[in-house]
């Protein structure tokens, strides 16, 4: 039993080797390999359930049998509780669905093998990376799923900005990187110790500037690797050009990395979250992401980026929830985690199916194609009513816990931020469903293209994956309860619980202990289908029984001219005249982009700046990092 | 920017042995360099061999010792040039060891897990007096020097025929997963040069 999370990892590992020594002679073969790699690392993982959820043991593990002497850990350990677990079922889960799905999705392009290698290198690294106990074991891990990532990244490197992407990410993740080893050096010449568990036992007794300055590196090492506010760039060009495979990677399963390293740094390590100060920096950061990247998806043409810049807005909302220093805030927090790589992975797939038919990911191109691809389109509505937050779907489930954590803290601390907070996260949700209804319109419904006219479904083998998480994303949203009692819980007790964590692994016989806690009204997801269905009728019947006839003539409005091309709306353009005159017009396509061009309008410095804000220039983006960097480390220096 | 000036001091370092046009020319390496080439080559991976081999009980270790072996691919190309380079060196023999010694570098850590002990446990197998720590080092040297020789290979053979033919052909999907991002990075800015 004890054995199991090392030889999870080096399953993938041994798989990514064997397959480059195999799969260059017969991709079969090669697949096989992959499939039976992924499939040995997700049952080892799934093994683990019953003894750590269930029975709240913690797994520890010591290389080479160094185990520590006199309290001090010399050799490097692997440590599996169950926020490790939580976060290695969630990789074991995503890796095998994406795994399977390149399958077909890659069958055409070449060097596969190469593919398959990085591929399985990738979800070793983020595996051994959340089930360590070494902080420095963490940054080798880091450095080779970034590395792996940005040549995935770049794999179609025929496909325009491929390179570009890469690069960015490259330079921008390598600062990422350098943070997080000056903090694990910072803390090492402190401490003369790289366990995570001794950390755990001695940081909160120690307060003095360097670890201070340590803390401010390893957040902002973490925050690069989640790609939280200023890094958002990034994950956005990655993912506009890398594989739907690899998008679902990075935005699945990379991003995953840094929410866990920051739980851990925040809830173990330091154990400085109770403080107002740790708790204002994470969440601010959480509650800017999140609606700095929603409006940011307002104005993408692209479909995958687009979903990127969703992604990170998600994320943002992880983060938030995780600041705010409950237990109910780090349940929630996990919760959405784990919602998030099922509806942003089931999107991204989704993505790369319609890429993998009509050739295109352009929103102003695309149209009509839920008359070509009627069961894509459905899993398509599927994940954008969990992303969006809809009931009976997972994301429902958690956002209303991320709503009760913010009011709780609200109500307790009596500080106006939380309120703020809770505000800005209603108003992100509605965002992100009126940026979905945008994709729905662009992508699915309207007129379908004539070039498109021989489109036809996706093959089956790439649907199976995403049913798989669509069927994940309905089930989370109909039995919460069931999560919260047998995962979340457990979960959210080993993050708060740091001296079960640190006396575990050092020796000591402090039993983990499951966390508690209560939501502050009563919900059940049915009760919400319900209602909206009976809204949905509601408006079905009125909008039968209205009278037939022509809405009332209204005078365009001028609109002031902007610089902008997007953003700007020529008021004599001919397809927003049912917009205004109400007279019948024969046809007008109303396109995706332009559904909410008020809204834009209104907005239009605002989103102006952002334009300017993601300039592209990779030096700009290091630039931003650099500072935030700075403004990180001020700030901890001042205030914690 | 920074990498295109990298690229360009890498290029500057080589001019002794190349023509400006970036072929290889046979008539312009040096007799020194070949000399030099001759001299260090055998010490070169001497040490990187006595380095991994005493990897477990000194300084020094597989991935140092590895390097040093690599440096012969450096000095074979500044003696003799890219041709010889290719025919010295068999890059697909290389990249296939590399990856079984990689294998069993996996497969010696798996065996403290077969003998009930933990993962990459150190023991010591009585029939032949040799502990498994030695032999994972030398798995890692191997790996590493395989590896890196191949990534030398790689490097200099692009910077040879950069000006003739496009590394990064946009249509084709080159090879180009095997290097890392970074040296993929310095091919392309090579190319914009």
């Amino acid at each position: 039993m004890s054995n199991f999370p090392i030889l999870a990892v080096m399953a993938l590992f041994m798989g990514a080797f064997i397959n480059s020594l195999t799969g260059r002679r017969s991709r079969r073969v090669g697949n096989i390999v992959v499939f039976i790699a992924m499939a040995i690392a997700l049952c080892l993982m799934l093994a683990l359930i019953p003894p750590v959820f269930i029975e709240g043991q913690v797994i520890t593990y010591w290389m080479g049998g160094w185990a520590p002497e006199a309290g001090w850990a010399y050799g490097i350990g692997l440590e599996v509780d169950a926020l490790s677990l939580f976060f290695g079922l969630i990789v074991t889960i995503a890796v095998m669905v994406s795994g399977v799905y390149s399958f077909t999705y890659m069958a055409k392009d070449d060097s596969q093998v190469n593919f398959y290698t990085l591929f399985l290198m990738l979800s070793g690294s983020v595996l051994g990376l959340v089930l360590s106990g070494d902080l420095f074991n963490i940054f080798v891990m880091v450095e080779i799923m970034t590395f792996s990532a940005v040549a995935l990244t770049a794999f179609r490197n025929d496909y325009e900005g491929a390179l570009e992407g890469a690069f960015k990410y490259l330079v921008v993740g390598s600062i990422g990187s350098m943070c997080i080893l000056v903090g694990t050096a910072l803390i090492y010449a402190n401490l003369h110790t790289l366990n995570m568990a001794q950390m755990a036992a001695m940081l909160p007794t120690q307060h003095n500037t360097v670890l201070v300055l340590a803390f401010g590196f390893l957040f902002v090492g973490f925050a690069t690797k989640a790609f939280l506010f200023p890094f958002q760039p990034l994950a956005a060009d990655a993912h506009a050009v890398a594989p739907a495979s690899i998008s679902l990677m990075i935005s699945g399963v990379l991003t995953k990395c840094g929410v866990y390293g920051i739980i851990r740094l925040c809830y173990g390590l330091f154990q400085n979250i109770d403080t107002a100060a740790v708790q204002y920096l994470v969440t601010g950061f959480g509650c800017v992401t999140m609606f700095v990247c929603v409006t940011m998806a307002f104005n993408q043409h692209n479909f995958k980026r687009l979903l990127a810049f969703h992604s990170i807005s998600q994320v943002g909302y992880v983060i938030t929830a995780v600041g705010l220093g409950s237990a109910l805030g780090v349940s929630a927090g996990l919760f959405h985690a784990v919602n998030h790589t099922l509806f942003k992975g089931l999107l991204f797939l989704v993505a790369g199916a319609v890429q993998h038919e009509t050739g295109s990911l352009d929103l102003d191109g695309l149209g009509g194609l839920s008359k070509k691809m009627p069961r894509t389109c459905l899993l398509f509505l599927v994940g954008a009513a969990s992303i969006s937050g809809l009931p009976p779907f997972n994301g429902f489930a958690s956002k209303w816990m991320i709503y009760q954590a913010c009011f709780a803290k609200a109500g307790e601390s009596g500080n106006f931020f939380y309120v703020l907070v809770c505000v800005v996260a209603l108003i992100t949700s509605v965002l992100t469903l009126a940026s979905f209804v945008k994709v729905a319109q662009s992508v699915f419904y309207g007129q379908l293209p004539a070039r498109y006219n021989d489109v036809h479904d996706c093959p089956a083998a790439m649907r199976a994956p995403i049913w798989v998480l669509a069927a994940l994303c309905a089930l989370l949203g109909v039995f919460p309860g069931f999560i919260t009692r047998f995962f979340l819980k457990p979960a959210t007790g080993a993050a708060l619980d740091a001296t079960a964590y640190a006396d575990q692994m050092l020796g000591g016989s402090h039993a983990a202990s499951a966390a508690d806690f209560q939501l502050l009204g009563n919900w059940s997801p049915l009760v919400w289908v319900v209602l909206l269905l009976v809204v949905c009728c509601a408006v079905t019947i009125v909008a039968v029984s209205a009278k037939k006839g022509m809405a009332p003539v209204l005078e365009p409005a001028p609109l002031a001219p902007t610089d902008r091309e997007d953003v700007c709306v020529a008021p004599e353009n001919a397809k927003y005249e049912p917009f205004f005159s109400g007279e019948e017009s024969e046809y007008s396509q109303v396109g995706g982009s332009d559904l909410f061009w008020g809204f834009k309008e209104n907005w239009r410095k605002y989103f102006s700046f952002w334009h300017r804000w993601h300039s592209g220039i990779v030096n700009d983006y290091a630039l931003y990092g650099v500072v935030a960097l700075a403004a990180v480390l001020l700030y901890c220096l001042l205030f914690v | 920017m920074a990498n295109q000036a990298k690229a360009a001091k890498k290029k500057d370092h080589f001019t002794p042995t190349q023509n400006p046009g970036g072929k290889p020319h046979k008539k312009a390496l040096g007799i020194i360099v070949r000399f030099g080439a001759n001299l260090f080559l055998p010490l070169a991976c001497t040490f990187g061999g006595y380095v991994v081999l005493h990897g477990d009980s000194s300084p020094g270790g597989g991935f140092q010792g590895g390097v040093l072996i690599a440096s012969a691919v450096l000095l074979v190309f500044l003696g003799y040039g890219t041709q010889k380079l290719s025919t010295t060196f068999k890059t697909s023999f290389l990249h296939n060891t590399e990856t079984v010694a990689e294998l069993m570098y996996i497969a010696i850590g798996l065996i403290g897990i077969l003998v009930g002990l933990n993962f990459a446990v150190n023991f010591v197998i009585d029939t032949f007096h040799l502990e498994t720590a030695v032999l994972m080092n030398g798995a890692v040297g191997y790996h590493v020097m395989a590896g890196i020789g191949c990534l030398l290979i790689m490097m200099l053979g692009l910077l040879g025929t950069s000006e003739s033919t496009a590394p990064t052909n946009p249509g084709e999907k080159t090879k180009m997963a095997e290097i890392t991002e970074a040296e993929r990075k310095e091919v392309g800015s090579d190319d914009e040069l």
